[in-house]
């Protein structure tokens, strides 16, 4: 109704394309902000890792998915599997007994590694290394299991089983994870490499073992 | 007039904004297929130009392994390998290799930093649907140690294995004189999937050609007397 209009600036071609510009670098520093921000939060390692519950040979150790507890180590050069066959060693294999109970539900750890004092991680594999887990044990019955792990023979002082549910190391993360010190020294290193007598790797079997007292 | 060439300018401007801001979302969507992608490095170079010679005797590090070759051979025994059949034969590098972190590397990981490249019959077999390139190198099919013949298919640090990467040869290829190995390194960075350190960016980092040795032939058999002599 006869209002006078407001005059604006005029809308120029470069007006608007330092509005782009300054619009792109305030993406861009925000961005860098939260790059920034994200690396001054704590170690993000730190926060999820896994829950250690150590022990020793011949202690049950409790974990959220149920019991590992190393009956025994022995070692040598060669180890010989359930099924007969044999392998050979430039380090020392290192053959470890356990037994494992189920909490809760059907399930059965899928990783097994021997960790050395320098924190060098070895691992079971289906050939070098046997692992044969049996599948899932069934919950408050014992599966008797047996690992064999080649490592180099100064890894084999001060060597600690790690057990842990999943395959994945980077899946450990916020759970629990056994931790078992072998009560291993040098003289056991010595006398292994040294050994050329074969080993048994034992096959997966239910139940307490029918020879312990 | 006027007013219908205000209309065209207006028209023109109209198009030109739409193709800066579709050049705009254009160069954007670069920028982070290329973030997500894993960043882009300038000092990558390609792999001619970082080739470096090979020959049996040379220790390489392949970056999971240091790899030293020493011959290059038809399998004619080696406890567990097959040594062929009227198809196929089996041609075998032996090499001492270790592992250069703290943890169990993977023997596949292995496998693939071997390579035959140009080897007439290598791979003997076809993929199917899939047309190879024949100057593409080819992995090696397994790795055995030679002390008992397991497949190594776990590489412990701190260990040094003598082992023998195999391929199988088309038999209807003749055995060659010499074959050309390439060793394919990997560099040890954070997944952009799923942010875990892994061994990628397969690329070749040395080259050379073999010279392939043949099984010697078969001693004649002694006779039951002992021969007389």
């Amino acid at each position: 109704m006869g209002g006078r209009r407001v005059s604006r600036p005029p809308v120029t071609p470069f007006s608007r394309l330092s509005r782009q510009a300054a619009f792109a670098v305030l993406l861009v520093a925000a961005l860098a902000t939260g790059r920034a921000v994200e690396g001054l939060m704590p170690a993000e390692t730190e926060a999820s890792a896994p829950f250690e519950r150590a022990g020793s040979l011949g202690e049950p150790v409790e974990t959220r998915w149920g019991t590992v507890e190393v009956t025994a180590v022995q070692g040598s050069t060669r180890i010989v599997d359930s099924l007969g066959t044999g392998r050979i060693s430039a380090g020392v294999y290192v053959v470890v007994d356990w037994t494992y109970t189920a909490a809760g539900e059907p399930q059965i750890p899928s990783y097994v590694a021997i960790r050395d004092g320098d924190g060098r991680v070895f691992r079971t594999s289906s050939e070098r290394n046997p692992y044969d887990s049996g599948g899932e044990a069934q919950p408050g019955i014992p599966r008797r299991l047996a690992v064999a792990v080649e490592l180099p023979a100064d890894a084999v002082a001060g060597a600690h089983l790690v057990v842990a549910l999943p395959d994945n190391d980077e899946d450990h993360r916020r759970d629990d994870i056994a931790v078992v010190d072998l009560g291993l020294t040098q003289d056991d290193a010595g006398a292994w490499a040294a050994s050329e007598e074969p080993v048994e790797v034992a096959g997966p079997a239910d139940g307490p073992d029918a020879e312990a007292p | 007039m006027a007013d219908s060439g205000g209309r065209l300018r207006r028209l023109a401007q109209g198009t030109s904004r739409q193709h800066l801001t579709l050049a705009g979302s254009a160069a954007g969507a670069a920028v982070l297929a290329v973030l997500v992608a894993g960043g882009f490095d300038p000092s990558e170079t390609t792999a001619a130009e970082e080739l470096a010679p090979l020959a049996a005797g040379d220790t390489v590090d392949v970056g999971p392994f240091v790899v030293t070759i020493d011959r290059m051979r038809v399998v004619d025994e080696l406890p567990g390998v097959s040594e062929g059949d009227d198809e196929t034969r089996v041609l075998a590098v032996v090499a001492t290799v270790e592992a250069t972190g703290t943890k169990t590397q993977h023997g596949y990981l292995l496998n693939e930093s071997l390579a035959l490249a140009g080897v007439p019959g290598v791979p003997s077999y076809e993929s199917p649907g899939r047309t190879r390139d024949p100057d593409e190198p080819v992995p090696a099919e397994g790795a055995y140690v030679m002390a008992d013949g397991t497949v190594l298919d776990a590489v412990q640090p701190g260990l040094e294995y003598e082992v023998a990467l195999v391929w199988e040869q088309d038999a209807r290829a003749d055995v060659p004189a010499a074959a050309r190995l390439v060793l394919v390194g990997h560099t040890l960075r954070q997944s952009s999937i799923d942010h875990t350190d892994e061994w990628l960016d397969p690329l070749p980092v040395a080259a050379g050609d073999l010279e392939v040795t043949a099984p010697e032939p078969d001693e004649p058999a002694e006779s039951p007397s002992g021969g007389g002599s």
